[in-house]
Formats: C-alpha cells, structure tokens, sequence
C-alpha cells in the first residue's frame, strides 16, 4: 500500500484528482487533502506520507514555502500546476514527475506507474553526492603539451 | 578589399587589356600586342586598386566624415577634388615613368599630348571607379535599412505576441479548464454555467479590451461573471459585496479595471476558509473604490503594486486629469478609480 496526500486549494479539483487517483491505482491510499501551506506544514512536521500531489500556487502562498518550513520532506513530489512556469524549480525537489493541469488520466497512469518503480527504490540525495564529491577532485591539473608546461 | 570586388576588378583590368589587344592588332603581329596589353593590365589592375584603396581611405576618416556630413554640397566638392587631384598626381607619375623607360619616345611636358592623353585616359578610371564604388555604397546602405526596418517589425510583432498572450491570461484559463473538467463530473448544471461565465469573460476580454473607456455598468456585468469563476472556486473562502449608485452607472473607466482589481487582490492575499478575502466595490462620490481586507501571502513581494496596477495609471495618465490611487489603510487595500463623466 502506498499512503499520499494530496495539496490542492481548489477543493473540487482535489475530489477529482483522488477520484481518478483511486479508479486507475486501488492500492494508493489517500491520508488527507489539504488546503494551504499553512495546514500542510502543520501535517507534513507529524507525518509523511509516501507521495504528495502538490499544487503550486496554494492560497496562502507558494507551494515551495512548504519545503522552507519542512526541510527534511523525504516524500515523493508529483507536482500539479495550470500552468508551466515553475517546471526547473520543481525539479530541485525530490519530484518525480510534473502534471499539467486539466489533469488527463493517461498522464495521472504514466506517472503512477513511475511512483510504483520508484518506490522500491530511494532516490539518490543529488544534493550530498554533489556535497562529497566537490572538493575531491582536483581543482587544477599540470599537463604536458609539448615541451611546455601549462595549467 | 571583398573578394568579390577584387575579381571585379581583376576582370574590368582584363577587358581593358582586351580592348588594347583588339586595337593594336590592326597595326602589330599578335605576339606584340598580347606582350604589351600585359603590361596595360597590370597598370589598369594596379590603377584601379590604389584607385579604391586611397578613396575608402579617404571617406573612412572620421574627420572627412564629418565634414562631409555637414552640408551635401561639401561631399560633391571633396569628391571632384579628390578624382581631379588622383588624376593629376596618376598623369604625372605616368608621365615620369615614360621619362625613365623610353626617353626618345615622345615629349614629356605639361602642355604635351602625352601628357594630357595620359590624364583622360587616368581620368577615366577614377571616374569609372568612383561611380562603381558609389553605386554598390547606396546599394549597400538600402540593404542596411531594409534589415533595420524588418528588425523593428520584428520587435513589434514580438511585443504584440506578449500582449496578447497576456491578454489570454493562460494561468487563468487553465485553472479554469482544469476546475470545469472537474465539475463535469461532480455538479454539472454548475458545469454549464461555469462554460457560460467563463465565454463570457473571455468575449468581454476580445470585444472590449481595445476600447479606451467602458460604462461602469458593463465593467461591472464583467466583474460578476469573473466572481462566479472565482466563487466556484474558492467557494466561503473568498466574499463580494456591492454597494453601487444606480446613477452612476454610465459613467466611464477603462476596460477590464474591476477585474484586474479583483484579479489582484486574490493574487496577492491570502484566500482560505479561516481567512477569507472579503472584497467591497462601491462608489463614493466621484470615484469607485475596490477594497479588500489586506492579508498579504507571504510569497508576495512588499511594495510592489505590479505591472497591472502601473498599467492603468498610465491609462489614466492619457485620458483623465485625476489619477487612481493605490493605498493600503486600516488593514485593507484601497483601490481609488476616478470615474470619467460621458462627454455628451
């Protein structure tokens, strides 16, 4: 069983979206809808969910206040937004996939399927691997060329 | 020097040599006439190189440029002197040169025949490359406007695009589309009046956003299906209260003000159930004043009143003595709308 919340202010958009959610993937158990940054900080600092459907513009402020507040989000991100601007920042999170808004039920299955495979797995920490690999290269190299030395 | 023009030029050299080779053969064996139009191409080629090298030296200086920008006829006067005086000073290094090569040959004086045959025939090729060079100098600078002009067409066609896109408002239409799609399924006689309202809003937007002004009646009409989409939405999160003069509702502002205001308070305040955004439009004097309880979202920047709001000032800036004002007081953010009295 794979436990998700899903963030959405608009509130028939979320039935829709937990409807469509259920009639394609049976085992996906949705803990709870919320509404703003505020209430999903609140949720979010108790109890994470395996995956969060997360709007983007909520209605007390963007969506990536939430990732501020709660550093240590270890959830998967399927982000869901009307309109495509914030796709490169979305990234940064550990998202796994980005649904345009009207929702379509193909793209709702391609990117469920990839949660399933995924979940079996962890994602890889970028940020650490970036962290510990950074200073172990070296900064210059001395190289031949020719008979000169050059750097 | 282009390659093009170089070739140019070789080729003129060579039919100039041509033609010398055709004369002479009247009067000399082949052999000799093709030994010496060598030589006569060689002199044209030459001529006609430092011809062109020595004129773009001269216009290329930033000085003579400026002299010669100054009044048209100055540029004719630097012209003359300069094929006057190239010609001269070519005549007369000709004329040395003969000296030097075949002193018997002819006589070599200022008055002489030689002299003044050499200067015609020196004369001819500044011209001849003076006239070229202009030529291909005007065609030149054609082209340049006509790349300047399709660029600013360009500009244009680009700053257009981006109002009309902005115009479309796709964040808007889109959350629309994806609440319709979800009311199709769960309510949908409130579907059917959603599609209405939100043709509505979108006919106003084409039919009367190129208007300058707008009856404060149809703005409003405009505000309230813009409310409904909204409501929908938002549902007890979001309130709208109207309190208008019934005399006051031909009066004029420019389009789509009351729903950019509304558009803007739900933009930059927080709308949730426990803190609803409560908008009040009503008219007071001369004046309609949209209101909303200020409750900023923290993603908001402070101070910035965007590019909407600077927009209709700039509106009002050519069309009305009196100016809207913007101001957050008592905790509510007041949007003061001067009306324009119809002229007639």
């Amino acid at each position: 069983m794979i436990t998700a919340v899903i963030i959405e202010d608009e509130d028939i958009a979320a039935i829709r979206l937990q409807k469509m959610i259920q009639e394609i993937n049976e085992s996906i158990h949705i803990l709870k809808i919320l509404s703003s940054v505020k209430e999903s900080v609140e949720y979010l600092s108790n109890k994470q969910p395996d995956v969060i459907f997360l709007d983007i513009n909520l209605s007390d402020s963007n969506s990536f206040e939430i990732f501020n507040q709660v550093p240590n989000i270890s959830s998967k991100i399927i982000f869901t937004t009307a309109y495509s601007e914030y796709a490169i920042k979305a990234f940064e999170q550990n998202s796994i996939d980005y649904l345009l808004k009207p929702i379509s039920k193909e793209n709702l299955t391609r990117s469920l399927q990839k949660l399933e495979r995924l979940s079996n797995e962890t994602i890889p920490d970028y940020q650490k691997i970036f962290h510990d690999t950074e200073s172990s290269y070296k900064k210059r190299f001395l190289v031949k060329m020719n008979n000169s030395l050059s750097c | 020097m282009g390659k093009n023009r170089f070739l140019f030029y070789f080729l003129i050299s060579f039919l100039v040599s041509l033609v010398d080779v055709l004369r002479d053969l009247g009067q000399e064996s082949f052999l000799d006439a093709i030994d010496y139009s060598a030589y006569t191409f060689l002199a044209t080629f030459l001529a006609t190189t430092i011809i062109y090298y020595l004129r773009s030296w001269i216009f290329k200086n930033s000085k003579v440029k400026k002299f010669t920008d100054l009044k048209k006829s100055n540029k004719w006067l630097l012209y003359i002197s300069a094929i006057l005086t190239k010609s001269m000073f070519f005549a007369l290094l000709v004329n040395v040169i003969g000296r030097i090569v075949s002193p018997q040959y002819s006589s070599y004086s200022l008055t002489g025949l030689f002299f003044w045959g050499s200067f015609i025939a020196v004369l001819c090729i500044v011209l001849f490359v003076y006239v070229i060079e202009a030529f291909l100098e005007s065609e030149a600078q054609k082209r340049e406007i006509a790349i300047k002009l399709s660029n600013i067409e360009n500009e244009k066609i680009i700053s257009k695009y981006l109002a009309l896109k902005n115009q479309l408002n796709p964040h808007f239409l889109f959350n629309s589309f994806n609440s319709l799609s979800a009311l199709i399924s769960i309510d949908k006689e409130k579907a059917e009046d959603f599609l209405q309202k939100l043709s509505d809003v979108y006919r106003y937007n084409l039919t009367h956003s190129e208007e300058i002004v707008v009856p404060l009646e149809k703005e409003l009409e405009l505000a309230r299906s813009y409310m409904v989409l909204q409501k929908i939405r938002f549902k007890e999160a979001i309130e709208i209260d109207y309190r208008i003069d019934p005399f006051k509702l031909n009066q004029l502002i420019p389009p789509m003000t009351l729903e950019l205001l509304i558009e803007n308070a739900i933009k930059h305040n927080i709308v949730t159930k426990n803190n609803p955004l409560k908008i009040k439009i009503y008219t007071l004097e001369a004046d309609v004043v949209v209101e909303n309880n200020y409750q900023s979202r923290t993603d908001s920047k402070p101070d910035s009143f965007g590019i909407g709001l600077k927009n209709l000032e700039k509106q009002y800036r050519l069309i009305h003595n009196i100016l809207p004002v913007f101001e957050v007081k008592d905790d509510k953010f007041l949007a003061v709308i001067p009306l324009i009295k119809p002229s007639i």
